[in-house]
């Protein structure tokens, strides 16, 4: 389990237009992080999660606050604890003029395993990440996607229970990125936690069991991924509803426009040709909505479906950040 | 524990150590040897008609001076890159969170880093051992040349890590010219430290003049120069609390405790946060000022130390009080760097500020006036006290003028490190560095106008500058005491101002209150 309590990072910026200023990149943040979780941290550049996941591994000492992982605090026995924490950081380079397998022999070695397990490992780890065929070569010929597999490699190789990512997704291929999903959700499987970020929302919405949003160094949401977005339908006194229907008119347009409770209505965009559908929101009781349809119905309308479209992890997060979605 | 299974050192071996840029190496070094090895025994102009032994002896000077070079100079800037370049490149982070203890870490990088320079060392011994056995160098002068060659650099290799630990992007360029310098300077003889202290020079490049030199013997030569004689001191009769030791043996014992001050300083930071460097604790701080202090008092000539010899026309001897004076300018250097270490930036107060139970406000402001205090106390009693057991009678000497002396020098250093305190919390991008380039002119002015209109021992030149009290005596004392006591409260004063501007520097990095309502908005909902 990892837990943060009130844990808090001021950074002094250099001085711009010569106005020096202070930043609050983590701000009294607590969290409780269950074991078997993969927790996502989203938010835009500058929200704060590299630090607050820096802060998590020991590399930046809080400003005030506590990180404790697996009940060792951080901060205090760095020792005990790092043996729990395998970290890759957002930008990093390995050592170029060592070969795959030396790489990975130094940290194996490096994170104290029995030195009789360590070869055993290395290439159990090597073909798990699917990179058997450059176990020989040296670090300066792999590509993008291979080294961020081998940085995932050297991070679970001491086989840590916790496992935090620092946008291990950004600048990979979308098949690259296909292929850290899976290797991230088989980790999971395996039982261990693990802590990503990403400013792509995709990217966890997919994959995560819970999220922490944040913000300017606040945590603005936090908790399963479920109920953060249910959370925030409840808060939204409207829903968004899709009405598919044969034709869309300006009439129907007009139509819908005047009713009471609906606004924003729109024609979607097409997604398969040859059916068209409005958008709208929508403020009332489900009755309030049946009475609605039957009245289209009755007017004549051609219509088709009726959706209520469930708010995307996207708009909730739009929503909740002001519009700085990335 | 055992060096060759640390995991860092074999790290630095399979990137460095591969058998190709080996063999480049070593035929590099080998066609070196065989070219200097063949000037010197096949005849030359400068070396024609020398007997074979001789030629042996150039031969090993040589090569030793080669092989020192790239131990002290290769190494330190492989060093100097050891921590920095990891640093640069963003594979630290990883380091820092394996298991490896500080320790291990600290030792890795320390003999890892200059693996290669290793190697060439051990390339260039064959032709040593051939240029030993064809001249008649003494095997044991020649081993512990060895032993102080190598112990040497990885002091001064040490001390590189030290650099290397504490560099910022984009000035590794300007630290290894500052090592060169200190290499150069540390390698030269300075006349006027020696002077006053009998104790022969530091560098590891000594290990040639031992060679050359080539006897245990203490004595020194006798030069004649136009029908004078003189006795020039051998470089390897130093004086231990008046008792004749050889500097070989000192120099051991010098490397060794200097190398158990840095190796920790090191180990005890290379995996901490950067921000948050400490490179000791204040305690270990003070000990390490009393340790310079402890070489410098042990190897002072306390006995009316003389210039002499052939660049000094008259011998001169030193008063008692004279002696306080050289011994307090010389500690003005370590009270320096006692001082830097004891300084503390935003981050480190910052964490106070915000820790469940911050430090006494008190003991904030006024930081670091406390040890400096404490240190001038320590050093400067010790110092008043081996005078007055060694002193001459005869000679000048008061109690008054001594403890006054040091109070103002206390005083004076306090009042300097209060200012580079709060210029080190104000916000800025390198703060430390604009408090000390600050500093640096305000001297430079003060020293300029006061040396134009000849003001340097004026009592009145106290209230900006030291250089009154240095060449302070009783008479002086007695005329202008009021004047002096002024200055003393001056600088006094000066520290209280610079005391209230670290107060203003601190109210600002309190907790604010703003953050925490801030926080409270987002309602509960985060768990
Ligand atoms: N070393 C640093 N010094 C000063 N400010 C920093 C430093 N690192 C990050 N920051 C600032 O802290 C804030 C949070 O940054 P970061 O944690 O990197 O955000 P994220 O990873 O969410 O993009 C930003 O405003 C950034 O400018
Ligand atoms: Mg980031």
């Amino acid at each position: 389990m990892v837990r943060l309590e009130n844990l808090t990072k001021e950074y002094d910026l250099p001085p711009v237009k010569g106005r020096p200023a202070q930043v609050v990149a983590a701000d009294r943040v607590n969290l409780q992080i269950a074991d078997g979780e993969i927790y996502g941290f989203v938010g835009p550049n500058g929200a704060g999660k590299t630090t607050t996941l820096k802060m998590i591994c020991g590399l930046l000492v809080p400003t005030s606050g506590i990180v404790e992982v697996q009940g060792i605090d951080v901060e205090h026995r760095p020792e005990d604890a790092l043996q729990f924490i395998g970290y890759l950081a957002d930008f990093f380079s390995l050592y170029d003029d060592m070969k795959v397998w030396e790489y990975l022999d130094y940290f194996a070695r490096a994170y104290k395993m029995p030195a009789h397990q360590i070869p055993a490992r290395v290439t159990e780890v090597i073909a798990w990440v699917g990179l058997e065929s450059k176990r020989d070569a040296f670090i300066q010929g792999l590509s993008r996607g291979m080294k961020q597999r081998l940085g995932i490699a050297r991070a679970v190789l001491h086989n840590p229970p916790v496992l935090v990512l620092d946008e291990p997704a950004s600048g990979l291929d979308p098949k690259a990125r296909v292929e850290l999903k899976d290797l991230l959700k088989n980790l999971n499987r395996d039982g261990k936690t693990i802590l990503i970020s990403s400013h792509v929302l995709s990217d966890l919405e997919e994959i995560c069991t819970s999220v922490a949003i944040m913000e300017k160094g606040h945590l603005l949401r936090s908790g399963k991924l479920a109920a953060v977005m249910e959370q925030s339908t409840e808060t939204a006194a409207k829903r968004r509803i899709r009405i598919r229907v044969a034709e869309v008119s300006d009439q129907l347009m007009e139509w819908l426009s005047a009713r009471d409770g609906v606004t924003e209505a729109h024609p979607s965009a097409k997604i398969i040709p040859g059916s068209s559908s409005v958008d709208f929101l929508f403020s009332g009781s489900d009755s309030a909505l049946a009475a609605l349809v039957k009245e289209l119905v009755v007017a004549g309308a051609p219509v088709c479906a009726v959706e209520g479209s469930a708010e995307s992890f996207e708009q909730i997060y739009a929503r909740l950040s002001g519009g700085e979605v990335m | 524990m055992n060096l060759f299974s640390n995991p860092e050192i074999l790290r630095n071996a399979r990137i460095q150590l591969r058998p190709r840029k080996l063999l480049i190496a070593g035929v590099i070094c080998a066609t070196i040897s065989i070219v200097v090895g063949y000037v010197f025994f096949k005849g030359n102009v400068s070396v024609n008609g020398l007997p074979v032994s001789d030629r042996g002896d150039l031969l090993l000077h040589t090569i030793l001076w080669i092989q020192a070079a790239v131990l002290v100079i290769g190494g330190g800037i492989a060093c100097i890159h050891a921590i920095q370049r990891e640093k640069d490149q963003n594979t630290f982070d990883f380091q820092r969170l394996t298991r490896l203890s500080p320790l291990e870490l600290t030792l890795g990088k320390l003999f890892g880093a200059p693996l290669m320079v290793f190697f060439v060392f051990l390339c260039f011994l064959p032709a040593a051992i051939f240029g030993a056995a064809a001249g008649d160098a003494s095997a044991s002068i020649v081993l512990v040349a060895y032993v102080l060659l190598i112990l040497g650099a990885i002091v001064y290799n040490s001390f590189a890590l030290v650099m290397s630990l504490f560099l910022r992007r984009g000035t590794v360029t300007w630290a290894i010219l500052f090592f060169l310098v200190f290499v150069g300077y540390s390698s030269s003889s300075n006349v006027f430290l020696a002077a006053y202290v009998a104790l022969g020079s530091i560098s590891p490049f000594v290990a040639i003049d031992l060679v050359k030199q080539n006897s245990w013997s203490l004595a020194s030569e006798t030069i004649s120069i136009g029908g004078r004689t003189f006795h020039p001191p051998n470089p390897f009769h130093d004086v231990f609390f008046g008792a004749p030791v050889h500097h070989a043996l000192v120099l051991f014992i010098l490397y060794v405790t200097i190398l158990a001050w840095l190796i920790p300083a090191v180990a005890r930071n290379i995996k901490r946060d950067p921000t948050n460097y400490e490179l000791y604790t204040p305690g270990q701080a003070l000990g390490f000022l009393c340790y310079l202090n402890f070489i410098l008092f042990a190897f002072f000539v306390w006995r009316t130390p003389q210039m002499s010899g052939p660049f000094v026309a008259r011998p001169q001897s030193f008063t008692p009080l004279d002696i306080q004076s050289l011994l307090l300018s010389t500690n003005i250097l370590l009270f320096f760097i006692f001082g830097f270490v004891l300084l503390r930036n935003r981050n480190q107060i910052r964490r106070y500020l915000h820790g469940g139970d911050p430090a006494p406000t008190a003991r904030l402001e006024t930081w670091p006036a406390p040890y400096l205090f404490l240190g001038a106390l320590i050093v400067g009693v010790a110092m008043i006290l081996i005078i007055q057991w060694q002193r001459d009678p005869s000679l000048e000497w008061s109690l008054a003028v001594a403890g006054f002396r040091l109070v103002y020098f206390a005083f004076w250093l306090i009042c300097d490190f209060l200012f580079l305190q709060w210029m080190n919390l104000r916000r800025s991008a390198h703060p430390l560095l604009m408090g000390v380039l600050f500093l640096g002119v305000y001297y430079a002015c003060a020293i300029i106008v006061v040396g134009a209109l000849h003001l340097g021992s004026n009592p009145f030149t106290a209230i900006f500058l030291p250089t009154p009290l240095f060449g302070l005596n009783t008479a002086a004392w007695s005329a202008h005491q009021a004047v002096l006591i002024g200055a003393l409260i001056a600088q006094i004063a000066a520290g209280i101002v610079f005391m209230l501007f670290q107060r203003r520097a601190l109210a600002e990095l309190r907790p604010r209150p703003s953050s925490i309502s801030a926080s409270a908005q987002p309602s509960g909902v985060a768990s």
